[in-house]
């Protein structure tokens, strides 16, 4: 058993989800593996199910992406773990910065690994590239905070704040909504910057067309988070 | 002012029928009693005002328009009442789903460990 948990929520994945797996056995420190294939219409489930080290959870019904890694979440506490990474199924984080999340963490840190300038300059995903100004804006009038690419999946928790996560995560945009709910009950976030890749295969859920409405909703999400009851329990 | 007659059969029926669909729903198991309970006043709206017109011309002389705007304004009212119930229950049902299918595929992973 391993006292660090790397979180992999994959829907869709099949053509990804072996090369994420390899990156992370061979780049991450020691960690138990938890792929969460949300009904995936592909074989993502079989592909990740080859690897001994991996628990792969098999939902019957589609979750969202917040119900994804809450069950991970929720797997990896039932395992004892103690600090929990989240990345993407599409092979877009790399493995190797796990460690630098890590050297940031501490027990009322949540650590947000955001594109590096240099990779963030390169991308040419332009609805990608306004939508993470436009949020990080946002943060920095409303919330005060510097949050660089605050819809970055890619995280790094301790178990204090994954108890939180268990008890309530966000269905459908949970970045922005989870992260100021927890800067509301006195966590901290930092910023680690790390380079990311381009998606290889397939689409990324934040396409042109669909960047409009996810910026409304999360826009939407993020105003109301500020006055919602807060269910994270304050950072004693 | 007077309602046309055809207007109060209308209401009449519209109440009657939509009380009888309610009872067939809840005797086929369809609806759940605590959710008839939220058509059942919209029935009984209509039934009132096919039954006793000068309720509803006593309205509207008193808020200034017309009987059937009232009656309108009084539908739309009760349906996104309505809608705005059913809204809050989909999202506590969402919510129950999800966590029923996350303990599904915890238990299967479970099981799945023991057995290898």
């Amino acid at each position: 058993m391993h006292t660090l948990a790397v979180i992999i929520p994959a829907k869709n994945e099949a053509d990804n989800i072996g090369r994420v797996i390899e990156d992370v056995l061979r780049n991450a420190p020691p960690c138990e593996i938890i792929v969460v294939d949300d009904h995936s219409w592909d074989d993502t489930g079989p592909k990740a199910r080859r690897y001994e080290a991996v628990t792969v959870l098999s939902s019957s019904i589609s979750l969202g992406i917040g119900g994804a890694v809450q069950l991970g979440v929720l797997c990896a506490l039932a395992r004892g773990c103690t600090t929990f990474v989240r990345m993407d199924g599409d092979g877009q984080h790399n493995a190797c910065y796990i460690k630098n999340l890590l050297s940031k963490v501490n027990d009322s840190v949540l650590v947000v690994g955001t594109r590096s300038t240099a990779d963030f300059k390169a991308s040419s995903n332009f609805a990608r590239k306004s939508g993470s100004w436009y949020f990080k804006l946002l943060f920095r009038i409303f919330a005060r905070r510097t949050i660089d690419d605050p819809t970055s999946g890619f995280i790094c928790f301790p178990r204090e704040i994954a108890e939180n996560f268990a008890r309530y995560y966000p269905l459908d945009y949970p970045e922005i909504e989870s992260t100021v709910l927890l800067l509301r009950a006195g966590y901290n976030v930092v910023c680690e910057e790390v380079r990311m890749n381009p998606r290889k295969q397939g689409n990324s859920s934040i396409g042109l067309v669909y960047s409009f409405i996810y910026m409304v909703a999360v826009s939407f999400a993020f105003f109301i988070s500020f006055f919602k009851k807060n269910p994270y329990e304050a950072q004693a | 002012m007077k309602i046309a007659l055809l207007a109060r059969i209308i209401f009449g029926f519209s109440g009657i029928i939509l009380t009888a669909l309610i009872l067939l729903f809840i005797g086929k198991n369809s609806i759940k009693e605590k959710y008839s309970l939220l058509w059942l006043p919209l029935a009984f709206v209509f039934l009132l005002f096919g039954l006793f017109p000068n309720i509803l011309i006593r309205i509207s002389l008193l808020v200034h328009l017309h009987y059937i705007t009232v009656v309108l304004l009084c539908v739309i009212f009760m349906f996104t009442c309505i809608l705005l119930y059913l809204t809050a229950r989909i999202s506590s049902l969402r919510e129950d789903v999800k966590k029923l299918a996350q303990d599904i595929a915890l238990s299967n992973e479970k099981k799945n460990s023991s057995q290898s």
